[in-house]
């Protein structure tokens, strides 16, 4: 029998500071705490601290992960570690995650820089390892600290966003059907300017200037050094490219919308996902929506809300769960899964 | 495209009062905060199966220049009206 890839276990760590709708409401005027309710689906997000970086929040998780019986830090062959808010340029924050795990120094370990596309990406390059035979184990850790990236005065992302992170465990196992697949992927990097810090990297340098703000569109504020999304941009990205991505999937796998068991998408805003589920023609018990208490937390929203459908039964054993990424980049993802 | 049945939800979704906006209103679009244009994109989507930018707005003076617009590009994709 052939080896496959297969989801054993997530945890996932929220950092402990929330910012709730109500903090939102005084800080920032123009919305009510209801209204952002109502057209974010978040009540509350929460917020890594100064001194708490990605690699804290993944630790956090990957423990979660190993207390829980699901593994021993020396039964991981590679560790991929999935952000946009590394500690350092370099070096690659999953080597100073190999450290605090205690993670075997035979252990592999990368960084990868995507966003809400994230978690299917990492599935999609761990089932490579596992079934090649090239490992027999990938801790998948997906952490993001939005955050830090977003101006204090700029509600178009502040009121989105959450930090947060989970460990995912992915093995091989004996079986005759694949666990993880199929899979589509997609990029098109014309909408890069569309979810964007444009002055993070080596492209522009920073000065004097860069991190000053200035008042933009709508009364929100943000420097060259902060956060900008176009969230109508982004919307007529994700509803051009999502219904075909998930059609293309569905194709693939040779079957129809009617046996899925769940659809978890990323979870961007409650707007968009009702918006994508009602195009696509999906049903609303099916289709996961619960973003209350954290937020978009980015690469790590799939495998968050993974792991509560599996806590409460909506992901059981034998279980066919379709997973879509999509968002910053643009970037794109989608795959079949079959939960142990 | 039924104007008589697409002028008022697009009064909905920017907001207005019923009946408020007629062919020869100003677009005004970029008057509009992202939730308006979060909300006309969805609703263009929902309605009429065609996804628009938001820079698709700047070219409309008025209502009425979208509406013609919006049925332009249902002719050339080939949805029924």
């Amino acid at each position: 029998m052939p080896t496959r890839a297969a989801i054993k276990a997530i945890a996932s760590y929220l950092p402990p500071t929330r910012l709730t709708n109500e903090d939102l409401a005084v800080q920032l005027g123009n919305w009510t705490a209801d209204e952002i309710r109502e057209k974010t689906g978040i009540c509350s997000r929460r917020i890594a601290g100064p001194d708490e970086c990605a690699s804290d929040l993944g630790v956090a998780a990957a423990q979660r992960l190993f207390e829980g019986g699901a593994c021993r830090p020396e039964d991981i062959d590679f560790l991929m570690f999935c952000t946009q808010t590394p500690d350092y340029a370099l070096p690659a924050t999953a080597c100073l995650v190999q450290r605090r795990l205690q993670l075997r120094t035979d252990c592999g370990a990368i960084d990868f820089n995507q966003g809400c596309s994230g978690f299917v990406y990492g599935l999609a390059v761990a089932k490579g390892l596992i079934e090649a035979g090239t490992v027999r184990s990938v801790l998948l850790i997906t952490a993001e600290t939005y955050s830090k990236w977003i101006h204090p005065r700029d509600r178009s992302v502040r009121t989105i966003f959450g930090d947060g992170a989970a460990a995912t465990l992915v093995v091989g196992v004996q079986d005759e059907q694949d666990l993880i697949g199929p899979l589509v992927l997609g990029t098109d990097g014309s909408g890069w300017k569309n979810l964007v810090v444009p002055v993070s990297g080596a492209r522009r340098r920073r000065t004097a200037e860069t991190g000053v703000a200035s008042e933009r569109e709508g009364g929100n504020w943000r420097s060259e050094e902060n956060l900008y999304m176009n969230g109508p941009e982004i919307l007529t990205f994700t509803l051009r490219t999502v219904p075909q991505a998930v059609r293309a999937l569905l194709e693939r796998w040779q079957h129809r919308v009617e046996d899925v068991d769940l659809f978890v998408f990323h979870q961007a805003s409650r707007f968009m996902l009702e918006r994508l589920r009602d195009k696509i023609g999906l049903p609303a018990q099916k289709f996961w929506i619960d973003m209350e208490e954290c937020g978009n937390t980015v690469s790590a929203t799939i495998p968050i809300a993974l792991e509560t459908a599996m806590a409460q039964g909506r992901a059981a054993s034998g279980s066919r769960v379709m997973l879509v990424g999509f968002g910053v980049g643009y970037s794109w993802a989608a795959a079949m899964i079959r939960c142990l | 495209m039924d104007r008589g049945v697409f002028l008022p939800k697009l009064s909905t979704a920017l907001e207005r009062p019923a009946g408020s906006l007629t062919e020869r209103s100003p677009l005004n679009s970029d008057g509009w905060d992202s939730v308006d244009l979060l909300n006309v994109i969805a609703l263009i989507d929902e309605e009429l199966g065609l996804t628009v930018s938001g820079d698709d707005f700047k070219r409309c003076r008025t209502v009425g220049d979208l509406l013609t617009f919006l049925e332009g590009e249902q002719a050339s994709s080939g949805h029924a009206g």
